[in-house]
Formats: C-alpha cells, sequence, structure tokens
C-alpha cells in the first residue's frame, strides 16, 4: 500500500498530464475528422464504434491497460529483457514480408481478425531500450570505433527491415538515435555528418553530381584556406580534409546513385515536388496543399470545433491520421497550432529534463532515445502538413488515430517514467 | 585531474543539451514561421490557388428540352449516357475491402476487357492497380457513353456487385446526349448544335431548349475530368422547354420519299419542299436535299434552301402581277391580250415565251405562263404608275421579311422604287430581277388557299414546361385582318391556278379525285449575272383539295438535268406535288376514318406484335390507361391479344445484328445505325423482315435493307 502511494507520488505527473491531454485532444480531432452533421452517432451507439473515433476510443481504453500494465512490471524487467525485447521484434519485422498484409501499400501489417498491428512502430522501443542498455555497459564508449559499429548494427538491423517491407518513413525515425548517441558521447562530427549528408541527398535530387561537387570542393578549399588561422595541427587538418573531399566523392556518387536508380518514382517526386513545388503530377502536391488550405483557412482562431469544411469534404485525404494536424489548424487555427507546438516543446523539455535527472546511464539513454522518437515525429510530421518535409507516413504521436501507433507511443513513454519512477532506486554512476 | 576531468565531462553534457535543445527550438521556431507564413501571409492566395485549381465552382447544365412533331412524336431528345470510373482508393480502407480486391481484380479486368474490347484484361488490370497504389480517388476506365443498359450490366461486374457503390468505388457519371430518334428526319430543320455552330430549331430556339445551367462544386480528378463534390451544389440547374413543332411525321416521311426520289431521277443540284396547312399556316413538312457524294442515295439534308436561298422565281412570280392588276384594273379573264411572235423587246432586253402563243385571254396568260402577255399587262396597267405595284407586293406580304421562327430569313429582294432601273416593273412581274425564298413564295399562294386571308407561316406551336404551356407562339403569329384582294379577284386567280392543271402547263397532274390547283415555274439560272438558257430552277406551288383547301405545297428542284426532256417544272416538280398531294390526301382519308389518338401510326394496328422504344412506352401506356412502368430503358416487345397486352423486355447481345422485325422506321433506324450498320429502308409502317437475320455478327458499314409494311 505504501508502495503504492510511494509510487503514485514518484510518477511524474506533469508528464503524465500532458500525455492524458495530448490523448484527449487527439480524440477529439478524429471525432471532428470524420464527424458527418447528417448522420453524427453518439459514442453509447454500437456503430459509433465502426468509425474512426470509435476505435480510437477503443485504442484509448486498452493504452490504460498497457500503462497500468508497465507499472506493475518491475523496473529492472526492461532492461535484463531488453534483449530478447529486441530480438523477439527483429524476428516479427523478418516474417511480416511472408505472414503480413498489406495497407495503403505498405505491407507492414499483422493481422489478428480486426486488429491490425504494424511492428515497426514498436521496433522503436524496442531499439531504444537495447541501445540504452548497451549504452550502460561500463566498457563501452561511443568515441571509439568498435562501440560505434555495435551501436549502428543495434539501428540499422531493424531500420533495414523496415525498408524491406517499403516503410522508408518509418525506418527514417532510427536515425533520430542519434540524439540519444550524441547525448552519452558520440563525436559531434556524426550529426554534423548525418545533415550534411541529407543536405546531399536532397541535393542530388535537384543538381547533377558534378555541380554538387564542384560546389563542395569550392566549400572544402575555402574552409581549408581559411583553417591555418585557426589550425594549429595543419597537416593533420589536411590528411583530413583529403579524406572527407574523396569521402564526400564516394557520397555525391553513392547518392545520386541511390536517388536515382534506388528510389522509386514516387518517392523521388514526394520529395521534389517539396523542393519545386511547381513539379507536380497531380496528387502529389494535393495533399499537402489541400492540408495548407485547411490550416491557412482557419485563420488565427479557427473556425470552430466541427466546423471545418475543407476536412468535413474529405479534402484531405489521411486527415485522421498523418494529416491530424491539419483537422486542429483549420477548427482551432493559428491560436490551437501555437498551444500544440508550445505543449510539446514543453512535453520534449520536460522529458530532456527528466532523463538528465537520472541516475541510471540506462535510464538515462532510453529517455533520450523517447525524446529522440517523440521529437522526430513531431518535426516530420508537422513539417509534412506544411509541406517542409516529404510526405512520409510519420503519425503525430498520441494526436493520430491508429492502434499501432497510440500503443507503441503509450508504451515508449510509459516504460521511461516507469523508470524515472525509480530513480530514487538506482545507485549512481 | 580525475577531477577536471569529470568535469568537463559535465561541461560538455551540459554543453551538448543545451545545444540539442536550441536546435529543437531553432527547429520549432521554423515550423512556427512556416505556420504563421500559411496562416497569414499565403492563407488566401493558397485557398484562391487550389480553389481555382482542384474545385471549382463550374456551371452544371440543365437538361436540354425535346423537339417535338406536332403529334408529340420525338424529333431530338437528350438521353442520359454514363461515363464509367472507378475511386480504387476505397480498396485501400481496410484489410477486408484489400482482400476482396486482391480475390475479384482479375475478374473484373477481365470482364471489362470484354466488355469494352479496346484493351486486354492485363491493361485494365495494371491501370487500376496502378491507380489503387498512387491512392487516388478517381480513374476513367473507358471513355465510351454507356447507356441505362449497359449501366445496369457493367454495375454486375465481379468486384462491382459486392455491395453499394461508396463501397465498390463505381462511378458513372451522367452525361446527356442529343440524340434524333427519326435520324436524317428534317434533319436540316430541326437542326443542331455543333461546336459554336448552331442551326434550325435546335439553333433557333436555344435560348428556350438549353434551360438555366445551375451552379456546382466541382473537384478536378484528372485532366479532363470534373466531378461533383457531394452536397456541393449550389443552384440546381432548371430544365430547358420542350418545343412542339407543327411538323408532322407522315407528312414529312411522304415529302422526303417523293422528293428523293425525284432528286435521283432528275439528279437536281438540290430540291425543296414545303408543306403548309392552309388554314393555320402551320409547316407540316419542310425538306431540302442537296448532292452529297458520302450520302448513300447521293442527297442529304445540309442547307436549309426552303428558308435561306433566295432564287429568281420566274413564272411562280406572275400570279402576285396578276393580282395585282386584276385589283387595278379589273381586267375579264377572257379580255384578249396579243402575244405576237412570243418576243418582247424592251429597251435593249427581250423577254421570250416558251412557244409563240398568238392573242390569248387574260386567263391563259397564267395557264400557259406567257411572259410577253403578262408584260402586255403590265406596261397597260402599271406603267404610268409603277410606284403602285411595289405598293401591291408590299400588301402581299412580298416586300418585307416573314419573320419566320427559325433564323436567319432576311427580306425578299425587291428594291424599293426610288431605285429602280428601266427593266424593274416589266422583268419582275415575270419573277426575274427579283429573289425570294421558297418559304416567301409559299406564304402568298397559301392567302389564296385560305380566301385570300394571308397567315404568317409558323414552324413552332408552343414551348412547354412538363404540361404547362409556357410560350403559346400561335398567339404571336400574324393573320391577316382583311383579305389581300377583292373576292372577285381572289375567284378570278383561283380559277386561273385550276385552269393551269386542269388546261394549262400542269396539265399532266389533272385528273384527282381532289383536284389541284397551282402554277408551274420555270427559271433560268443565273450564272455571273447571266441568264443561262438549258440550265433551269423549276417550281410547282399550290393547293390541294381544289374545293376546300386543306394544305399548300411547294416543290423546287434546281438544274434537274437526269432526263432530256424533262427540264420543266411541268415535268419535274408538278408530278412531284402530285405524288405528295395523293399520299397526304390518302393518310387524310384513313386518318378521318381512325379514333383520334396521339400513337403513332404502327402501334395502332392491334394483334401485330411491335418493339417499342422505351421513350414511346409511356405514351403508349398511357393511351391503353395502364399504369407507367418504371422506365429502365429497355426495349419491350408488346403482343397486344384483343384485351390483353404482354410485353417482354428485350435485349440485344454486343457486336450482332438486333432484331428490329417490329419496330418502326425511326426505332429500326436507330437501332441498327447505333450499331454502326447502313440500312435501307423500303415501304411504310412497321418492319417486317431484315436482310441480315437477328444474331448474325456484324462488321462496319454492313448494309442491311429492311421492309415496312
Amino acid at each position: 500500500m505504501s508502495n503504492q502511494n510511494q509510487l503514485v507520488s514518484k510518477v511524474d505527473w506533469i508528464t503524465v498530464s500532458l500525455y492524458a491531454l495530448f490523448v484527449l485532444a487527439g480524440w477529439m480531432n478524429i471525432y471532428s475528422a470524420v464527424y458527418n452533421p447528417e448522420t453524427h452517432l453518439w459514442i453509447f451507439d454500437a456503430k459509433f464504434y465502426d468509425s474512426n473515433a470509435g476505435k480510437q476510443l477503443i485504442w484509448m481504453g486498452t493504452s490504460l491497460i498497457l500503462i497500468i500494465c508497465i507499472f506493475a512490471i518491475d523496473f529492472r524487467f526492461f532492461e535484463a529483457f531488453a534483449p530478447i525485447i529486441y530480438a523477439s521484434f527483429i524476428g516479427l519485422l523478418v516474417l511480416v514480408p511472408f505472414l503480413g498484409v498489406t495497407i495503403n501499400g505498405s505491407h507492414s501489417w499483422f493481422k489478428f481478425g480486426t486488429i491490425t498491428i504494424q511492428p515497426a512502430e514498436f521496433a522503436k522501443t524496442a531499439t531504444a531500450l537495447l541501445l540504452a542498455k548497451y549504452i550502460n555497459e561500463p566498457q563501452v564508449n561511443l568515441s571509439k570505433w568498435k562501440n560505434q559499429w555495435i551501436a549502428a548494427a543495434i539501428i540499422g538491423l531493424p531500420m533495414i527491415l523496415i525498408i524491406a517491407s517499403n516503410e522508408t518513413g518509418s525506418a527514417l525515425v532510427f536515425a533520430s538515435f542519434l540524439i540519444l548517441l550524441y547525448r552519452e558521447g558520440l563525436p559531434g562530427e556524426y550529426p554534423g555528418l548525418f545533415i550534411g549528408s541529407v543536405t546531399i541527398f536532397v541535393s542530388a535530387l535537384l543538381l547533377s553530381p558534378w555541380t554538387i561537387l564542384a560546389t563542395l570542393i569550392v566549400i572544402a578549399g575555402i574552409i581549408i584556406a581559411l583553417s591555418p588561422i585557426y589550425v594549429q595541427r595543419l597537416k593533420q587538418t589536411y590528411t583530413k580534409a583529403a579524406f572527407f573531399i574523396v569521402g564526400i566523392m564516394f557520397m555525391v556518387f553513392l547518392v545520386d546513385l541511390a536517388v536515382n536508380k534506388v528510389l522509386k518514382e514516387h518517392q523521388r517526386n514526394r520529395i521534389k515536388v517539396l523542393i519545386d513545388p511547381s513539379f507536380d503530377p497531380r496528387g502529389l502536391g494535393y495533399q499537402v496543399t489541400q492540408s495548407k488550405i485547411a490550416i491557412g483557412s482557419g485563420g488565427f482562431w479557427g473556425k470552430g470545433y466541427l466546423q471545418g469544411t475543407q476536412t468535413k469534404f474529405d479534402f484531405v485525404p489521411e486527415q485522421s491520421t498523418d494529416f491530424i494536424f491539419c483537422t486542429i489548424g483549420e477548427e482551432h487555427g493559428f491560436f490551437g497550432v501555437m498551444v500544440v507546438i508550445l505543449l510539446f516543446v514543453a512535453f520534449l523539455w520536460r522529458l530532456m529534463y527528466l532523463a538528465d535527472q537520472q541516475r541510471s546511464r540506462f535510464a538515462r539513454a532510453y529517455g533520450y532515445g523517447v525524446v529522440g522518437i517523440l521529437f522526430f515525429h513531431f518535426l516530420v510530421n508537422i513539417g509534412m502538413t506544411i509541406g517542409l518535409m516529404p510526405i512520409m507516413g510519420i503519425p503525430l504521436p498520441f494526436f493520430s488515430y491508429g492502434g499501432s501507433s497510440l500503443w507503441s507511443f503509450t508504451i515508449l513513454l510509459f516504460i521511461f517514467l516507469k523508470l524515472d519512477s525509480h530513480r530514487s532506486d538506482m545507485l549512481s554512476r | 585531474m580525475a577531477k577536471v576531468k569529470r568535469q568537463n565531462i559535465r561541461e560538455i553534457i551540459t554543453k551538448r543539451f543545451i545545444l540539442f535543445f536550441v536546435v529543437v527550438i531553432m527547429l520549432f521556431v521554423i515550423l512556427v514561421f512556416n505556420l504563421y507564413k500559411i496562416v497569414f501571409i499565403n492563407g488566401d492566395t493558397l485557398r484562391n490557388d487550389v480553389f481555382n485549381t482542384y474545385v471549382k465552382e463550374r456551371s452544371v447544365d440543365a437538361t436540354r428540352g425535346n423537339i417535338y412533331s406536332d403529334d408529340g412524336s420525338l424529333l431530338a431528345t437528350s438521353l442520359p449516357k454514363y461515363r464509367l470510373g472507378l475511386d480504387p482508393s476505397v480498396y485501400n480502407r481496410n484489410a477486408t475491402s484489400e482482400q476482396k480486391f486482391k480475390e475479384h481484380i482479375d475478374e473484373l479486368a477481365n470482364a471489362l476487357a470484354n466488355f469494352f474490347q479496346d484493351h486486354t484484361a492485363e491493361e485494365y488490370k495494371n491501370k487500376i492497380v496502378s491507380a489503387k497504389k498512387n491512392g487516388k480517388n478517381y480513374l476513367l476506365l473507358n471513355n465510351r457513353l454507356l447507356d441505362f443498359q449497359e449501366r445496369k450490366k457493367v454495375a454486375k461486374f465481379p468486384l462491382f456487385n459486392l455491395g453499394e457503390a461508396t463501397k465498390t468505388g463505381i462511378v458513372f457519371d451522367k452525361v446527356n446526349v442529343r440524340y434524333a430518334p427519326f435520324g436524317q428526319m428534317a434533319y436540316r430543320t430541326v437542326g443542331y448544335l455543333k461546336d459554336k455552330v448552331a442551326v434550325g430549331i435546335e439553333g433557333s430556339f436555344n435560348a428556350e431548349l438549353k434551360g438555366t445551367p445551375g451552379k456546382g462544386l466541382f473537384e478536378k480528378m484528372d485532366k479532363n475530368t470534373w466531378r461533383p463534390v457531394e452536397g456541393g451544389e449550389e443552384s440546381v440547374p432548371k430544365p430547358g422547354l420542350d418545343i412542339y413543332t407543327t411538323l408532322d411525321i407522315n407528312i414529312q416521311d411522304i415529302v422526303e420519299t417523293a422528293l428523293m426520289k425525284a432528286m435521283t431521277t432528275y439528279e437536281g443540284d438540290y430540291g425543296v419542299v414545303i408543306v403548309m396547312e392552309t388554314a393555320t399556316g402551320e409547316i407540316k413538312a419542310i425538306s431540302n436535299l442537296s448532292k452529297n457524294a458520302n450520302s448513300l442515295t447521293g442527297y442529304s439534308e445540309s442547307f436549309n434552301y426552303a428558308i435561306r436561298e433566295a432564287r429568281d422565281p420566274g413564272s411562280v412570280f406572275k400570279l402576285p402581277s396578276m393580282m395585282a392588276m386584276l385589283e387595278e384594273a379589273d381586267l375579264p379573264l377572257d379580255m384578249p391580250v396579243s402575244t405576237g411572235n412570243g418576243k418582247y423587246h424592251h429597251y435593249n432586253g427581250t423577254m421570250s415565251d416558251s412557244h409563240p402563243m398568238g392573242t390569248i385571254s387574260v386567263a391563259q396568260v397564267i395557264e400557259s405562263s406567257s411572259n410577253v402577255g403578262t408584260m402586255v399587262l403590265m406596261k397597260k396597267v402599271f406603267a404610268s404608275k409603277p410606284a403602285k405595284f411595289y405598293d401591291y407586293l408590299k400588301k402581299y406580304h412580298l416586300i418585307e421579311s416573314l419573320h419566320f421562327q427559325i433564323q436567319p430569313n432576311p427580306r425578299p429582294n425587291f428594291p424599293v422604287p426610288a431605285k429602280w432601273d428601266a427593266f424593274q416593273l416589266l422583268w419582275s412581274s415575270v419573277g426575274y430581277s427579283t429573289q425570294y425564298s421558297p418559304l416567301q413564295l409559299i406564304s402568298f399562294y397559301n392567302a389564296i388557299a385560305n380566301n385570300g386571308y394571308w397567315v404568317q407561316p409558323i414552324i413552332v406551336s408552343k414551348a412547354t414546361r412538363a404540361d404547362e404551356v409556357v410560350i403559346d407562339y400561335r398567339a404571336s403569329q400574324v393573320r391577316d385582318q382583311a383579305p389581300l384582294c377583292s373576292p372577285k379577284t381572289l375567284a378570278k386567280i383561283q380559277s386561273m391556278l385550276e385552269g393551269v392543271v386542269t388546261k394549262g402547263t400542269a396539265n399532266n397532274i389533272k385528273g384527282t379525285s381532289y383536284g389541284i390547283a397551282g402554277k408551274t415555274g420555270t427559271a433560268q439560272r443565273i450564272i455571273n449575272g447571266r441568264y443561262i438558257p438549258g440550265k433551269y430552277y423549276t417550281s410547282f406551288i399550290g393547293y390541294f383539295p381544289v374545293k376546300k383547301p386543306k394544305y399548300t405545297i411547294l416543290v423546287s428542284i434546281d438544274n434537274p438535268q437526269g432526263h432530256a426532256e424533262a427540264t420543266y417544272a411541268r415535268q419535274v416538280t408538278a408530278p412531284v406535288f402530285k405524288e405528295i398531294s395523293d399520299n397526304i390526301y390518302l393518310r387524310d382519308m384513313k386518318l378521318h376514318r381512325k379514333l383520334a389518338g396521339t400513337l403513332p401510326d404502327s402501334l395502332n394496328k392491334a394483334s401485330l406484335s411491335h418493339t417499342v422504344h422505351p421513350m414511346d412506352q409511356t405514351i403508349l401506356y398511357s393511351n391503353f390507361g395502364l399504369p407507367k412502368v418504371e422506365e429502365d430503358g429497355s426495349w419491350l416487345q408488346f403482343k397486344m391479344d384483343k384485351q390483353l397486352v404482354q410485353n417482354t423486355p428485350l435485349s440485344f447481345p454486343a457486336k450482332t445484328v438486333p432484331n428490329v422485325i417490329g419496330m418502326n422506321l425511326r426505332d429500326a433506324l436507330f437501332t441498327l445505325e447505333n450499331r454502326g450498320l447502313k440500312v435501307k429502308a423500303n415501304g411504310l409502317g412497321t418492319v417486317v423482315s431484315q436482310s441480315v437475320p437477328a444474331g448474325s455478327p456484324t462488321r462496319k458499314n454492313l448494309l442491311l435493307q429492311i421492309q415496312l409494311q
């Protein structure tokens, strides 16, 4: 009993409240997105549960059960069983191409009766757990090559499997583990390299490899020319720069190959539309344009709850899943959108703060994993709806409709909150 | 040392924490900035852009009104046709529909390939699968328009038959197609709208027929495909008015048959027939045939000569001259007129008769159609007061435009007296130096038949919506309150016209039981302003029955040349008149014995089997006092047996010759020509035999002969 009370007092209620707020607000928006003034159903109507809003209500109820389960489990379980959890999800990802079904063009779902589950969503949590456990090993030092390779393998394995099941968007989420690794001592060159390669990748879609190469060499030349002023160890710097240029050259052509040979037409187009809106073979810019319209037409205060017309007319496809943000924009306006964004920032800040409070390196690393994943989702999803990012099937955490999505984010978050509630039980290191 | 290092790590970590959070904040600031841009800066532009690109308020065409004949037979109507599309995104909704799609897509592709016969099943499958994959919510499956029967058939295809349309994704977009059940019949008069060209009744009554378009929101689906946004209709289109013409399908049929026969026999350049109901001025039939090498018969309707082609009328114009002279000078019919050697010299011009006639009576001037006689009298009566002649013509409605309902119809070309040259009075009295359209001439002759009372010709009697008459054109029809001439003059004129047939230039058509009166006209053709001998414009204008005229008919054939001896009106146009009047008379005799009804002739013969077009079923049912059955577009075969009417829906398999036995001509033509067959029809009534048996495979341009009885 006292143990229970202790637990209640140790749970971070700020985070839990924000979570509850997000989920409820999300549900109201899903309700609005599918709301039909003519045939509108109330919660007590059995038919209501055929609609997205009804189904989401079921997912929310089951999420509560999940939370209780997580809190019932011993907190040491997550660290101890991380390899097994990871292995089992890798197993599921391997099986999905053979046993899975296709939904919305993505062959990544398991079907149990009427319930469909997307293992890729859960693989993020499993990966975060194993990565945190690995980093927790006393001998691991992320500035060492060997440890970097192992960490990369832990992240890369599920990524490759997810890409294989045609869910490139979900796979990209794994890039957010860079934040975790960076926090835990990965040298700063890596995130820099990552950002650099994304830039090169995008420019490879637009420019010829030679143009990119020329530009890069010019930039490198300027840096090298200026470097003697600031850098003492010239020789080492030149060697590094030479390696760097060769590496870049290799990469540019690799990217060019990847973009023009490996990427499929529709994937290429999605990115091209983003950068060049006039390039629009119908249906690509359509979604984003409609989404922008929905948000833009909301004005400052929005049209009011259930009053959105753009969303009602089904102008925006996927509006209760990936494009739920534009329903908020249309009905609650710039004001509503700002509130959501500020709450998200507060939420991330709180999670980072909590993560830094952890005495166990496992909990802290895991916490940063959670922060990274959620941050990536927020950024990409909102960016997607306003046309800053390519459309790649990334849901808005807690808001978007979908069982797999809500469950996986709930599990991801509450494992951390469970760990956090036991932070005083941990030995500081 | 250790302490320092430890501090370093902490510093680094703190630095990284802050750095990361700064990055987070920066990225969110970028997001917020972009949101701000969308909402406050681009908001309006964006909305407009999309509305212009993807959603548009477009006008929704109203259903065009029908054009009917005087008995309510359809001359032109709009039939609903359907364009088949698919919303493949419905199969992305959940695993069940995904499964269904997988199971049935091959069958569907096969069915589509078999039905349309234009692409392979593989091509259809690929098209659908890729549209589904790309999340499209509209895919045009085929551009061919389906009729209601085909629509029903397509809805039963695999995958489409698994539930309601919203779940199966099947989309039928309705398109109205103009369709003339009688095909070529009165084609040019009924008219058409093609691109920007509008002719005939369709063109002249476009404003009434087209209705008021509605407005609705449309969403762009494809390059050229716009689909209405559900619930987005803003104003409902108001259907167009139905136009009732005065055309009588049976008379039209008689006229076209007779004219076609004459044209193929005499090989004229073009031919015109107008039939006008004497008492009402209503046009009962109008036919224009001109040479067309592409037509099976060598002739087709391509220009409304009856209304638009003004020509030197020739001898038929002697009648208004004679009427004016009789009115002015009260000439006795037996007064002698000297025509001498058949030549009349006036300044440097000479007008001759067909042969020298010597001294003849006034009556014979018309009966034998003497140019010289007319001119001699003309000089005597009007030479001192030529403007008076003009006034008479004005009174006879031969100067101003008829203001006929089909546009354009300019005024006759007859100059005002101030502009006359030395020849105008005498030359125009015999039908030269002036130009009239056939319609202008027949309206004058009609007044003679109508006891001297002139009525404006009309071809459209009313415009209706449902059963309510919205515009009554008869009410605004011009009818003279006073006769054109005195009863005495009229009696003289009428007796002269009878004389033309009994003892004059048209005595080859005398001897009918009902009697014909009329006037021949053989005008020399003018080419480049010069009269060309041997090339004639032949006319016969008259009326029948002679005692109590019911119809006034004009027949004109330009440049008859098929028979060497037959180039005059007497041999060419007078017999056509007789053939038409004989047939109309016979039909009217039959009509008198029949109950008045609105059914087409062919449907009234009891205990015969008939195949009836969906449009006519309504008429048929109401005529038998039966409740109206669901109009689903099936052809029905009726068997009438004393009290019992049985009907069996018929269907004609694709790519085979349909069974048209039992149909009337227009239905048979429609059914056969719709399948690309060429049809040659003989006889009147219902089809009793067809040269290629039903069920045989068709090929394009297959010629099929049908016999009607």
